[in-house]
């Protein structure tokens, strides 16, 4: 009989975006589940945040961690997180792409300077993770690449402007380093969730009345928690998913369906 | 905005799953993959002549869980009928169906296939999964605590096939049944998400199970593992995690949506 296995001992994991909502969650789920998590922010610390207790947990799950400030858009910031991670724990074998902004007002109203932005941190951040991680995977013959799209790169989300756009670009960039890197036994995946309650959110989540009705619009009837992302990001991580690439999963409680 | 420190749980304990042509292939390797995360599993299948499908039931006793065989032909209302009551008369409950049972049919294209073949294609691979999810649906509404309903569509019903060559084109019947068990998973995601039963489904590519034309062939298996990125066809146990992983509560917040088990063939 088979036992598919959802373990990630002994693997090597950076979670970009790790200071605080799904990064943070994803991060401390994979030492859970058995990884070595390095983790990286832009703002090493905010008032509320901070990337240093989030590497202090990971260790406390009994992991090594390593927390390392980094501007995904900056091909500098990336080849140093890179080359830390490297330094420090010899191997990587999962890169979550999760970084990520949202906002800004309708697209025929957005400022150039703020659509350079998102997509700058949306789609080219994730382009220059994945490329200078990608490189060893191709030498080791293994690795798995994870991006958090959004259900707003499928469905056109009129309040969402240039994101959904960068949320697409991540769907084929997906779709595209599945296709180039499969030879070499690299997994690419995205994960597409609808909205989920993190400070991307807070507006939203500040009103009960909107929050109600849009947790209306979701077969599931209620938005998601971090903790829903948390399962799939183990699943397409583990062996468990070993033929699993360039695949988008939805986590969006039916409401594309 | 809280962070949760728990791993996600991918138990099926206690639980009770039907999954249907469990006689051999995905099913039989999902029904005791089920078994192993332990659940108790009432196997169906149209052929019991030969004891495969008591076997397999064995097979999941061995496995310290409750077992139950059935002769079902899943295009048949009375035969589903009397699958669903004597599973619910035997383990009270309902909390997973997997629709699995499946033909494929004449390989011919669509001009040459006749109306016996279309009729009996679609009857078993999408009014048997519609059978099915409406009898065990209706056992899960009732009862209150939700429900997962797992269906295996392929990646033909997501695209027209093609391994390079025009024969994998032949399927365009079963294709067209699968393409409705897609659309049948997003209705009923949308129907029941209120009674928080799940529906997912899984498109895989080519499986080496005994219905493949990569069965006993491993040229062909060969062939079509070149256009596939990952080099190599499916194995049944690629399919049964991932139904383990739609039948748990890892993937709570996961309904109507269509995995794709294709070693990023389609990407």
């Amino acid at each position: 009989m088979y036992v598919p296995s959802f373990s990630l001992e002994g693997k090597v994991a950076i979670v970009t975006g790790g200071k605080r909502g799904i990064g943070k969650a994803i991060a401390l789920a994979f030492a859970e589940a058995g990884a070595d998590v390095a983790v990286s922010t832009r703002v090493f610390k905010d008032a509320v945040d901070d990337l240093g207790a989030v590497a202090e947990e990971i260790q406390r799950l009994g992991r090594r961690s390593l927390a390392v400030q980094a501007d995904v858009t900056r091909k500098g910031d990336v080849d140093n997180l890179v080359q830390r991670v490297m330094d420090e724990f010899g191997v990587i074998d999962i890169l979550v792409n999760n970084a990520g902004i949202s906002g800004g007002p309708p697209l025929i109203e957005q400022p150039e300077d703020e659509w350079d932005k998102t997509i700058d941190v949306d789609l080219k951040g994730y382009y220059l993770c994945s490329q200078a991680v990608a490189k060893g995977m191709v030498e080791r013959k293994r690795g798995n690449i994870i991006s958090i799209a959004s259900a707003a790169g499928i469905r056109g989300f009129s309040d969402r402007n240039a994101y959904n756009i960068a949320k697409a670009g991540v769907i084929m960039l997906t779709k595209v380093l599945a296709r180039d890197l499969g030879k070499y036994n690299v997994r690419a995946n995205a994960i597409a969730p609808t909205m989920v309650k993190t400070e991307m959110i807070r507006e939203l989540m500040e009103d009960p009345q909107a929050s109600a009705a849009e947790a209306r619009r979701i077969p599931l009837g209620r938005l998601a928690e971090v903790s829903d992302i948390v399962g799939p990001a183990i699943f397409l991580a583990s062996d468990a998913s070993s033929y699993i690439t360039g695949h988008t999963i939805l986590v969006d409680g039916g409401q594309l369906a | 905005m809280s962070t949760p420190i728990s791993a996600p749980n991918f138990s099926l304990e206690g639980k009770v799953a039907i999954v249907t042509g469990a006689r051999r292939g995905m099913g039989k390797e999902i029904a005791l993959t089920f078994a192993g995360a332990g659940t108790d599993v009432a196997i169906c299948d149209v052929v019991v002549e030969g004891g495969e499908l008591e076997a397999v039931a064995k097979e999941i006793q061995g496995l310290g869980r409750r077992s139950l065989a059935m002769q079902t032909d899943i295009s048949k209302k009375v035969d589903v009928d009397n699958l669903v009551q004597r599973t619910m008369d035997e383990f009270g409950v309902i909390d997973i169906l997997v629709n699995n049972a499946g033909i494929t049919g004449d390989r011919l294209p669509i001009l040459e296939s006749s109306e016996e073949n279309y009729d009996s294609v679609l009857n078993t691979n999408l009014k048997g999964y519609f059978l099915c999810s409406q009898a065990v649906g209706k056992r899960m509404v009732e009862r209150g605590k939700g429900g997962k309903i797992i269906n295996i569509a392929s990646i033909f019903g997501v695209e027209v096939g093609d391994y390079g060559r025009k024969v994998e084109t032949d399927l365009g019947v079963y294709s067209i049944s699968k393409a409705g068990v897609v659309m049948l998973t997003r209705v009923l995601a949308s129907e029941l998400g209120s009674y928080n039963i799940r529906v997912n489904a899984i498109a895989p590519t080519r499986v080496l199970t005994p219905m493949s034309l990569a069965w006993d062939n491993p040229e062909e298996a060969k062939r079509s593992s070149a256009y596939i990125p990952l080099g190599r066809i499916a194995y049944p146990d690629d399919i049964a995690a991932a139904a383990l992983f739609l039948a748990s509560d890892a993937s709570r917040y996961i309904s109507g949506d269509t995995l794709l088990l294709e070693g990023g063939q389609l990407a």
